[in-house]
């Protein structure tokens, strides 16, 4: 019997014995144990440290662990998956164009095991976020939560619950337009359709306020953050968008619109035709066609347009991230918002390395930096609860 | 907080089922964290160890004919690796291995965890407050320091916590003894 194993059960029986419900072997047993001098004088010394590690005991946080035990679990299932389909597993990670990629870098020990661990602590985002109705009430919208229905104070009825938040449309209406928003924190996303059926998918860390039913001659909507649209065509409605710098003009289309704080303003259109201008110029108005993208400069208020390939700005609502030579600072823009992490840079060069790629938004944060990794152009460390990026030696 | 066992550990299990690892990981992964924490004297230390050695358990699917299989192997693990640990950290060599103190130690640790935990199942099962007022105290709050955090009056934390050593007198039989 090995040392450990034999703690174990005088452990176990003295447990029983101090119950009193011990057989006379374990008595016995324990009573030899008690014998011996040093374990006696542990016994009373018990109590001075008991409390302090109790309270370790009670107080220990164990989330992180639980996230990598689940990671596994997770992986293990995936991995289950692929095995029986390269090609499934082939089409997880899609890296395309580029003649850097060293799959086989022989200067890379860190496996891609660690490397899911080591960033453990980011989880995808996933469905969530706050709506603030009319009157000031916050609902909490979480993944998997019962449907319900609630209803406004002009009487639009709202379903809530499952992936989508939507609002029925109510025949006629007239008198105050009353306003809702929507709040998806980082490492949240959250879709709705408004009463004239307009689809909305809302980016992490974004806001939209909208009327709950739209009186009048326009349906307009304030945006945060990034949004896709796919607005419903209504010739006689125009649909707007306003957001910190430009204002949009839709009659029936889709488009994505990233508006964050402090950031460049692009809107790319996909279908139908949208008027963009700037907040405070309407002279700086531009007409989109699908497959523009407007940028709004801020320094002389004006549009610039380019051509894109929309799929790299529309694919986050359909589960990928999609880079064509994007810089490495746009990537971790975008992830960081999505895994809800820190980032600072080891040298400030590697910030505008780019990068081509395709990758699942709902894998874990590490499987990307990993890959990234591979092409041999950055490294990632997580150091507190920061992640940094390091150029590749 | 221990989260209370559902039975599927009564019977012969293997470490590898899911479920098993979980119900495993919630009823020991505190305790091991404070036995490793007691070998290694740092929290974040002994937490990546334990955080391995459940993982690594799961991975190896191991065959428990009882918990108490299952303990043996992870205090043995977990020992081992706190070792290790500091052997690498800090270049103590096979010594330790042959320090008959820190064995004897170890011993001591894996009773005292065990006992503890005992002791705590029974805390987290008394009603919130009084297990609050007891919590408390053994955070070494005084009865005024505790009336003003759960802001309540002295008198109502004495009554809790009469009323919870009395609960814990009955659950805990001599085991009281511990924590008086």
């Amino acid at each position: 019997m090995t040392r450990i194993k034999s703690t174990v059960l005088i452990a176990e029986s003295l447990k029983k014995y101090l119950y009193g419900n011990c057989t006379e072997e374990e008595t016995a047993m324990i009573e030899k144990w008690l014998e011996n001098p040093s374990n006696k004088s542990f016994f009373k010394k018990f109590k001075n440290d008991s409390a302090h590690r109790m309270m370790i005991h009670q107080d220990l946080d164990l989330s992180i662990a639980r996230n990598a035990l689940r990671n596994e679990f997770e992986k293990d299932r995936k991995f289950r998956i692929y095995r029986s389909s390269w090609l499934v597993a082939a089409s997880v990670i899609i890296l395309m164009g580029l003649g850097t990629i060293f799959f086989l870098n022989k200067e890379t020990p860190i496996s891609q095991e660690k490397y899911i661990a080591a960033f453990n602590l980011y989880v995808p985002g996933e469905n969530k976020a706050v709506l603030s109705t009319s009157d000031g009430n916050k609902i909490v919208l979480e993944k998997d939560a019962p449907e319900k229905m609630i209803a406004e104070k002009d009487g639009t009825r709202i379903n809530i619950g499952g992936d989508v938040l939507s609002y029925e449309n109510q025949a006629e209406l007239s008198g105050v337009m009353l306003y809702n928003t929507m709040e998806v924190p980082r490492n949240g996303e959250h879709s709705l359709v408004l009463s004239d059926g307009t689809k909305i998918w809302l980016n992490s860390e974004s806001k939209l306020r909208y009327p709950v039913s739209f009186i009048g001659n326009t349906r307009e909507v304030y945006l945060e953050g990034e949004a896709y649209f796919e607005v419903a065509h209504n010739a006689q409605k125009k649909f707007i968008v306003h957001t910190e710098k430009s204002i949009v003009e839709v009659k029936g289309t889709s488009f994505n619109m990233q508006a964050y704080k402090g950031e460049t303003n692009i809107t790319t259109l996909v279908e139908g035709s949208v008027d963009i201008r700037h907040k405070y110029d309407e002279r700086s108005t531009v007409s989109l066609k699908p497959g523009d993208q407007a940028k709004v400069i801020s320094v002389n208020h004006k549009i610039r347009v380019n051509k894109v390939e929309t799929l790299y700005y529309t694919s986050w609502k359909d589960g990928y991230f999609a880079y064509k030579e994007t810089s490495l600072e746009n990537i971790l823009k975008q992830l960081s918002r999505w895994y809800d992490f820190n980032y600072k840079y080891d040298t400030d060069d590697v910030m505008n390395e780019v990068f081509t790629a395709r990758l699942k938004r709902y894998n874990s944060v590490g499987e990307i930096f990993y890959i990234l990794e591979q092409t041999g152009k950055v490294r990632f460390r997580s150091e507190g609860n920061k992640v940094v990026v390091m150029a590749k030696e | 907080m221990q989260k209370l066992p559902s039975g599927i550990l009564n019977k012969p299990f293997k470490t590898g089922n899911k479920k098993i690892a979980s119900e495993l990981f919630e009823m020991y992964f505190s305790r091991t964290c404070v036995f490793a924490n007691s070998i290694v004297n740092d929290h974040q230390q002994a937490y990546d160890i334990v955080q391995e050695a459940f993982i690594n358990i799961w991975k190896k699917n191991i065959e428990c004919k009882s918990v108490i299989t299952f303990k043996v192997y992870l205090y043995n693990t977990v020992r081992n690796a706190c070792l290790n640990y500091l052997q690498r950290e800090f270049k103590q060599t096979t010594e330790v291995k042959e320090n008959l103190n820190l064995e004897e130690a170890i011993d001591h640790m894996i009773i005292a965890t065990e006992i503890e935990s005992e002791i705590l199942k029974h805390i987290n099962l008394l009603p919130e407050t009084r297990r609050n007022v007891i919590l408390l105290k053994l955070k070494g709050l005084t009865m005024k320091e505790i009336a003003k955090e759960l802001n309540l009056a002295v008198n109502t934390v004495k009554t809790h916590r009469k009323l919870a050593h009395k609960q814990l007198k009955d659950g805990l039989k001599d085991l009281y003894l511990f924590i008086l």
